[in-house]
């Protein structure tokens, strides 16, 4: 009996952790349908607290997937994100690479 | 698994569902100048009640921001959604109306018309600005519905001020379902 695991698995291991995790994720794919976002937007999509959030969007800033501006608004600050071309190709090959290894897992004998 | 389509709908139409903070304006449309011209509010008093509700207006678009955040859509408005384009079609519509004098209101036609293009883009997320669109297009037939001119305003006013009143909440309503349905394929 093979130990090897199955390709969708081996695929499913090498995936790219910063793009990968859930909350990450959801800001890189809304961030690729549009010019940019503030915060706000992003803490309503994800339901993340705000130090939560600071930390995903630092962690995909450090990787050069996203850019950040921060501003202040009257007295209130107010912090704009863009995707940059890493990030939209990055977001757009993970979506892919899952789509096939769906794809791939629903092929399997039951 | 996250709906990759479902997150980038939403972002999409985030920014189009922004007239909720419009709400005291459009009470004050619906109410103000039908009041006035059946003399229950006097002119300086409709002014002061309007800048009133820019005010508050002005306060709720803040507020609004502050508690939704703001969202740039990549892609620029469609054509027949641009201020200037709308401005054009609605005036050079009304010129042709008043030019061979016709019974008809082409500019409100026109602007009808241009709302119901807006209801239907993007997916139809936002059709019920097809109220504002059939009030519209009724007000622009007024002269065979009504006779009285000055009545006939005022109940143009006040239905289009509903109207209004009607998309604010319908669109605020529509945000916070799409916000749900976002945070349940989550």
């Amino acid at each position: 009996m093979s130990t090897e695991p199955a390709p969708p698995f081996e695929q499913l291991v090498s995936a790219d952790k910063i793009v990968h995790e859930p909350a990450r994720l959801a800001v890189l794919t809304a961030l690729s349908a549009c010019a940019s976002a503030d915060f706000v937007f992003l803490q309503r999509l994800t339901g993340l607290q705000s130090g939560n959030l600071s930390q995903h969007l630092a962690k995909l800033e450090q990787a050069g997937l996203i850019a950040l501006s921060k501003a202040f608004n009257g007295k209130y600050p107010q912090t704009t994100v863009r995707i940059t071309d890493d990030g939209r190709a990055a977001v757009e090959e993970h979506w892919n690479r899952l789509a096939a290894m769906r794809k791939a897992a629903d092929s399997w004998p039951r | 698994m996250q709906d990759p389509q479902e997150i980038r709908q939403f972002t999409k139409r985030y920014a189009t569902l922004s007239d909720p903070p419009w709400l005291p304006i459009a009470i004050w449309v619906t109410l103000a100048p039908a009041a006035n011209q059946f003399g229950y509010l006097s002119a300086s008093a409709e002014l002061v009640s309007f800048l009133i509700a820019g005010a508050v207006a002005l306060v709720l678009s803040r507020l609004y921001r502050r508690r939704y955040g703001v969202v740039v859509q990549q892609e620029p408005k469609p054509w027949f959604l641009r201020p200037v384009t709308i401005a054009g079609l609605v005036i050079g519509a009304q010129a042709v109306s008043l030019w061979l004098r016709l019974p008809v209101d082409l500019g409100l036609v026109a602007g009808g018309l241009l709302f119901a293009a807006a209801a239907f883009h993007d997916g139809g997320i936002r059709r019920h600005l097809l109220a504002p669109a059939i009030v519209l297009v009724a007000a622009a037939f007024r002269s065979f519905l009504i006779e009285d001119w000055q009545a006939g305003n005022a109940a143009i006013l006040i239905a289009f001020g509903m109207a209004w009143a009607f998309v604010c909440l319908w669109d605020y309503r529509v945000l916070n379902r799409s916000l749900m349905k976002v945070h349940r394929v989550h």
